[in-house]
């Protein structure tokens, strides 16, 4: 498989990807095989055909040569006999004597020659002059008694019609005796040639008759040689004189010449074979069939002879190989090639099947290493494998990154590399000993050892180490996991645990760790808890029951249950027992659990609330007290306000009957009354209004004094206009130079405040009232605690003597007759002052005027 | 015009005298009915009890109402007569001697025409009284009888 196949294919068609290929290939051989063998096949069959056509031909050569060896005989024999002396005498005197001799030279070729049946010597008229038979027993020389009158036969005529020099060949045909074909068939050939006397006059003719059967019996001989059904004779007109049947044969010589003839059965062929007329070998495939052939004229004579008649036309000699016996003789040839074929196709499968079977195994060992590769690099342990040798033979990633060495770096090295110095002797040895413990240890886990980095540094690992059994023999892998991390909250734990436990172990509340199940009992206590149940240990309180501990069982019961159905209870207070006896209160909290093996149990606390408990009702009392006096303050705060509301109504009504009375009287009844009387009722209505007065601005201070306070922003500077306004209107014919700052934000009641700057500004109204220059100033300077205001006068000013009684009720420094007022209004100022968290104070002196200055409290402190 | 009643309704007899002193020395000659008590305030305005049988279609031109009174006082009367459809539109002056804030404000929230302050000192009582009567029942246009 190529490499670039996607790693996908490996896993999802392992075995298409595997038998696909040599398949392929494999049918690819087999084409090329079959085309490579049809090829041959056909090369084969051509080349076979060749040297069959070839073997054909030479057998028809031979057949050729056969036939120009037999006919050569007579050919030459002929102008031989003509040439004889005797026969030379002969013509020249025609003698009996002569004649006696020719036929003696007759007699002595035929002797020597057994394939001549006949020769003879004709007069012109066709009359036996001599005639030499062939007998079995030899040749005789025919007396002249039995000679006969031959000239009806046609090869008499034809012979002696020759010119001189001509040599008659007869058709080759059968002999036929007294008008009847000689049986057994003779086949038979007649040569003529004319002869002359020496003045030209035609004197006979001299024939040999050729016996055909040893000609057709040589060529007959030639069946072995050619492949087909034997070497056919045939002449000219293509009547068979030797053919593929023996009854084919001689079919000129039934009547009218009906016989079987080669066109007649080969139509096609004859028109190649019949048109030779040179003496050359032919051959085609026509039909199918190998077609070899060859035209023979008889052979040329001596020189001066020429070969007449029908014998001139030639023979025509044919081999046929039919188209079943070249298909029979290629049949083994192809069966031979397809034994090759299917010998090579069973062979390429076979190799095919090899190679994959080869790629089978490599493609499993690669899934295996890549399986393996891909396992190995996906634990997460760093993976080291060694050889025997404790050589590495791989390394994973993790153990790149944790070591600090490339891959490359590590393969082959000696794998106490990864060790610090300090301990590969041990390393070493614990290794070959577990390599060396050949079966008997397959694996060892959990060692705890420490890995060296390549920059040198130390880390603490855990090894565990197996055996490995591969191929090339024994080996060693090592999964590391860097544990430094494991030992480092190892440590955070077990500090945390030693913290928790010192924490557990000083706290001053009871922690306990207690069955939920019956019987219930404490599994853990902490000091403090053996303290809180004086108890002399730890073990002491273990061992006795919880039931023990509560005063009242329902109190018990009711924390159990609601454990078991809620799971937390929280801070329920309740009165439990120590193992002295003694009863304290305590809250008890807890929260319960299931451990692993599904038993409940409940972790929680318990506190001795007993102090918390005393401190508690101390402070209810307290709260007792604080609220009787806080709703006696109330009690008392509304009969000062129901005092108030019968001063401002009760008090002043008998007054208005006075006043009213009195004016009554003085208006109606003066008469009546003499200047005393007058001056009395006026000083009782005096009384009576500064009575009312006083009514009223005590009011004012009770009113301030259960006032709430509503602070807000307000513009002192606007409000003390005003007040100087309302002033100015009060009394139009007073000259009084007013200089009031702007811009002065306070923050307190308005009503209140209003209050305080009446109060103020009205007095300094009321003590400039003697001086004609009067000059009142309110402003403020900053302060260390915020603003301080002052409003300023020059006028009578007093006695700073007497600055302490300024600000008390009643209290009075001028005379009321020269300067009216109750002695309420700078107590009431300095309330509101106080309300506010904030100072009043005076400068003054006698007829210098006076400065009243006061502050206002931090906003946050009203 | 003249005979359009004045009801006073004040429990001191000194007040009294001296408010009815204050009207007369003001010339106002309407006859002034005096009751002691928001009770007998009420039977007169609606003629029940004491007053029963009185033709309470003749309203009174001004209610002086005090605050401070026996029985019902007088930010009750002026409820009840706020409440009836026949005294709703009654001009009623609250005079009093108090000054409280409170006493101020649940007046004019019950819909008091007007607040008055009796004054200790007489004459101002009396140009109080005058400047009353003749807001009151010269200048003022009265509402359109509900009849």
């Amino acid at each position: 498989m190529a490499p670039s196949v996607a790693h996908t294919d490996h896993y999802d068609h392992p075995v298409r990807a595997v038998i696909v290929p040599p398949a392929g290939l494999w049918l690819l051989a087999l084409a090329l095989l079959a085309a490579a063998f049809w090829f041959l096949e056909r090369n084969q069959y051509a080349e076979m055909t060749a040297w069959i056509g070839a073997r054909e031909r030479t057998t028809i050569d031979r057949g050729a040569g056969i036939v120009a060896v037999e006919l050569n005989l007579p050919l030459a024999d002929l102008p031989y006999l003509t040439d004889q002396a005797a026969l030379q005498a002969w013509l020249a005197d025609a003698s009996p004597r002569a004649l006696e001799h020719v036929g003696t030279d007759f007699l002595a070729l035929a002797r020597h020659r057994d394939s001549y049946a006949k020769i003879r010597l004709f007069d012109p008229r066709g009359m036996e002059l001599v005639r030499v038979n062939r007998q079995d027993r030899g040749a005789e020389r025919v007396p002249r008694d039995r000679l006969q009158d031959k000239s009806s036969r046609d090869f008499v005529q034809a012979g002696l019609a020759q010119a001189p020099g001509a040599i008659h060949v007869s058709r080759f045909d059968l002999n036929v005796d007294e008008a009847v074909i000689e049986e057994p068939f003779r086949p038979m050939l007649r040569f003529g040639a004319p002869v002359f006397s020496p003045d030209g006059q035609l004197r006979g003719l001299v024939t040999i008759n050729y016996l055909g059967q040893r000609l057709l019996d040589r060529l007959a001989a030639l069946a072995p040689h050619t492949a087909g059904a034997g070497v056919w004779f045939l002449d000219s007109e293509g009547y068979w004189l030797l053919g593929e049947h023996p009854e084919d044969a001689w079919g000129f010589m039934v009547p009218k010449g009906a016989g079987p003839r080669f066109h007649n059965r080969y139509p096609s062929a004859w028109e190649q074979v019949g048109q030779e007329v040179h003496d050359d070998t032919g051959q085609a495939i026509i039909g199918g069939d190998l077609f070899t052939w060859r035209r023979m004229h008889p052979p040329e004579p001596l020189a001066g002879w020429t070969v007449k008649g029908p014998g001139a036309a030639g023979w025509i000699l044919v081999s046929r190989v039919p188209a079943s016996a070249l298909g029979a003789l290629f049949a083994d040839q192809r069966r031979l090639l397809l034994g090759w074929f299917a010998g090579l196709a069973l062979g390429t499968l076979l190799a095919a099947l090899a190679v994959a079977y080869y790629r089978f195994r490599c493609h499993w060992a690669r899934a295996g290493e890549a399986r393996l590769s891909g396992l190995v690099e996906s634990v997460p342990d760093a993976v080291v494998m060694g050889d025997h040798t404790g050589r590495i033979t791989l390394v994973n990633a993790k153990a790149e990154d944790w070591f600090g060495y490339r891959r490359e770096e590590l393969l082959g090295m000696p794998s106490e590399l990864l060790v610090p110095a300090r301990l590969r002797a041990r390393f070493c040895e614990y290794r070959d000993r577990f390599i060396a413990a050949s079966g008997k240890v397959i694996a060892d886990t959990g060692i705890e050892f420490v890995g060296r980095r390549k920059d040198g540094s130390e880390f603490s690992v855990e090894l565990s180490l197996s055996l490995l059994l591969n191929p090339q023999g024994r080996g060693i892998a090592a999964f590391i996991r860097d544990i430094t991390e494991r030992r480092r909250l190892e440590a955070v734990r077990l500090e945390a645990q030693s913290r928790y436990r010192d924490l557990l172990e000083n706290l001053p509340i009871g922690v306990y760790r207690s069955s939920l199940s019956e019987p219930r009992r404490f599994l853990e206590v902490n000091p403090a808890l053996v303290a809180m149940f004086e108890a002399e240990s730890a073990e002491q309180l273990l061992a006795e029951l919880p039931a023990h501990l509560y005063r009242d069982e329902s109190a018990r019961a009711e924390v159990v249950q609601q454990l078991k159905n809620v799971g937390v209870i929280a801070a329920r207070e309740l009165t439990m027992v120590t193992l002295q006896g003694r009863e304290f209160d305590a809250a008890l909290s807890g929260v319960a659990k299931v451990d692993v093996a599904g038993r409940q149990y409940v972790d929680g606390v318990i506190e001795d609330i007993g102090a918390r408990k005393q401190s508690e009702r101390e402070v209810e009392r307290l709260h007792e007290v604080l609220r009787q006096r806080a709703s006696a303050l109330e009690a008392a705060n509304h009969e000062l306000e129901a005092f108030s509301y019968s001063v401002s109504h009760d008090l002043r009504t008998p007054l208005r009957a006075v006043d009213g009375f009195s004016r009554i009287l003085l208006d109606e009844y003066a008469a009546a009354l003499d200047d005393r009387g007058t001056d009395y009722l006026r000083r009782v209505r005096a009384a009576a209004q500064h009575m009312a007065a006083l009514i009223d601005d005590l009011l004012k201070l009770a009113r301030v004094s259960r006032a709430d306070l509503k602070p807000v922003s307000v513009d002192l500077g606007t409000l003390a206009e005003e007040i100087i306004t309302g002033l100015r209107q009060r009394d139009p014919e007073r000259v009084v130079t007013c200089r009031i700052q702007t811009d002065l934000i306070g923050y307190g009641d308005a009503r209140l405040l209003r209050v305080v700057l009446d109060n103020l500004l009205d007095n300094a109204w009321k003590f400039t009232g003697h001086r004609v220059d009067a000059v009142i100033e309110f402003g403020a300077e900053a302060g260390s605690d915020g603003p301080v205001y002052h409003v300023r006068d020059n006028g009578i000013g007093f006695d700073m003597a007497y600055a302490d009684k300024l600000f008390g009720a009643f209290q009075r420094l001028h005379d009321r007759s020269e300067f009216p007022g109750t002695g309420i209004g700078l107590a009431t100022v300095q309330r509101v002052i106080h309300k506010h968290g904030g100072r009043i104070w005076v400068e003054a002196r006698a007829d210098a005027g006076a400065t009243f200055y006061f502050t206002l409290g931090a906003r946050e402190a009203i | 015009m003249s005979e359009r009643t004045i009801l006073l309704v004040e429990d001191n007899p000194d007040d009294a005298a001296l408010t009815l002193h204050a009207l007369e020395t003001n010339r106002m000659t309407n006859p002034v009915v005096v009751v002691r008590d928001g009770v007998e305030a009420l039977d007169y305005l609606f003629g029940t009890g004491i007053h029963a049988g009185r033709d309470t279609s003749l309203l009174p031109a001004l209610v002086l109402l005090d605050l401070k009174l026996p029985r019902i006082d007088g930010l009750e009367v002026l409820r009840r007569l706020r409440a009836d459809p026949r005294t709703r539109l009654v001009s009623v002056v609250i005079l009093t001697s108090s000054d409280e804030d409170e006493d101020r404000l649940q007046s004019y929230s019950l819909g008091a025409n007007s607040y008055v302050r009796k004054p200790v000192d007489f004459d101002e009582f009396v140009r109080a009284a005058g400047q009353l009567g003749l807001y009151w029942l010269l200048l003022n246009s009265p509402p359109p009888p509900t009849s």
